[in-house]
């Protein structure tokens, strides 16, 4: 008989908190949207607001005790700056890219002023591995890029809710957009003194080069968006 | 060199030749801000920079100076020249640099007369002389219309006109006649 503790995979605990902390977060955005309340008549109003209180304050509580568990859970394995080809090199590069690419995605998305958003780190380890089936021998890191990338918008690594008013973006597009920066940032050089600005500096080209970006995501145009990742990669 | 003081502006720290460090935008952007800076130093204002309008200008430059490259040793001099010449061009056309008060130094000057133009030409001027220096060991002289409001007067006033203008302005601030019908065309240049 097996007697080792069951102990649960990481990326799916991590995911677990991460659903109950957005759950929190986006119920609490809610509320405080609710501006009609205020309207209401005393002591109607009284009542809502001590009633919108006490949630705020539970969904307060929860969302910072989820964040500090969330953040505790395994400590992450993959670094800022190791380079795509090499998560692509390792047979176990699925987790580290995950963790990688969950910490990136989420500056990505403030990046493009996206206010709400959920980003799966399990989904991003599925991309990998899905990615991984269908690659060929020796292709080079931009095509795998390009395959993960559409691997990534398939399993909705990222979903963005709202964003805020200064973009000329559609929250579809931040998928796409915080996904592809991620990725070309990924495939840049990038040290430990510069990978954020790295990563805002890849945000900005994307967002500059969005039109090319959102119609060969959207065609499912594998060899545009390589050559876009070939093009730009040494631009970030 | 000319005695231009927003020419000695201190570049940012990078391993690489310039001109390779100037085609990566977290370089070209940190540049960027220092010479505005510096230009807000020098008139005695302030500017505001978006980022997101200089990724724009960058990504267009990239092309232009792709398309436009002759992959020709004997011009690469002349082309490095004049990737400066659409850097300005493209700068121009969205001017990503927005003064947010009025220059309180050196009024009545050219940078006082339009600060976003001069804030871009300065910079383009700078990372050009400084690429000069760094590939061929050349000192590039900078033409006196450099303080000629007259030249900025017309400078501004065309530019709004005609997007290649700016191309051919900074040619003349090189000390080069452009071809002004087509002053953004490097072929033509020749």
């Amino acid at each position: 008989m097996n007697l080792m503790p069951i102990r649960p995979d990481p990326t799916t605990l991590r995911e677990v908190l991460r659903g109950v902390r957005h759950v929190l977060r986006s119920g609490r955005k809610s509320l405080q949207d609710v501006g009609a309340m205020e309207n209401l008549p005393e002591p109607a109003a009284r009542l809502a607001r001590t009633l919108i209180g006490d949630v705020d304050d539970l969904a307060r509580g929860l969302d910072g005790m989820a964040s500090r568990i969330a953040g505790k859970v395994i400590p992450s394995n993959g670094s800022p700056v190791t380079p795509f080809a090499e998560f692509n090199a390792h047979p176990q590069g699925d987790a580290p890219f995950a963790v990688v690419a969950y910490e990136a995605l989420k500056k990505a998305v403030r990046h493009l002023h996206a206010r709400n958003a959920f980003i799966s780190e399990a989904a991003a380890r599925a991309a990998f591995q899905r990615m991984r089936q269908s690659a060929a021998p020796g292709q080079p890191a931009e095509a795998s890029a390009a395959v993960l990338l559409l691997a990534m918008l398939d399993l909705r690594v990222v979903r963005a809710e709202t964003l805020t008013a200064e973009t000329r973006l559609k929250a579809a597009d931040v998928d796409v957009l915080a996904s592809f920066s991620v990725l070309l940032w990924l495939l840049a050089d990038r040290s430990d003194a510069d990978h954020d600005m790295a990563l805002l500096s890849a945000c900005e080209l994307s967002q500059a080069l969005a039109d090319g970006i959102l119609q060969a995501s959207a065609s499912r145009d594998v060899d545009a968006l390589r050559r876009l990742f070939e093009r730009y990669a040494v631009n970030v | 060199m000319s005695d231009l003081p927003l020419l000695r502006v201190a570049l940012p720290p990078t391993n690489q030749p310039l001109r390779l460090a100037v085609r990566r935008f977290r370089w070209f952007k940190l540049a960027f801000h220092a010479h505005t800076e510096a230009a807000g130093r020098h008139l005695g204002c302030i500017f505001a920079v978006d980022d997101e309008t200089l990724a724009d200008v960058f990504v267009r430059w990239l092309e232009a100076i792709d398309r436009q490259n002759p992959r020709d040793k004997a011009r690469r001099r002349a082309f490095f020249e004049f990737a400066a010449c659409l850097m300005l061009r493209e700068l121009i056309s969205d001017l990503p640099v927005a003064r947010t008060s009025e220059p309180s130094r050196e009024t009545g000057s050219a940078g006082a007369f339009w600060p976003e133009g001069y804030a871009c030409t300065m910079f383009c001027l700078s990372i050009h002389a400084a690429a000069m220096k760094q590939e061929f060991n050349l000192d590039v002289d900078i033409s006196p219309s450099v303080d000629d409001l007259r030249s900025w007067w017309s400078f501004k006033e065309n530019s709004a006109e005609n997007r290649s203008f700016p191309a051919g302005f900074l040619q003349k601030l090189l000390g080069h006649e452009p071809n002004w019908s087509m002053p953004d065309v490097f072929r033509a240049q020749l």
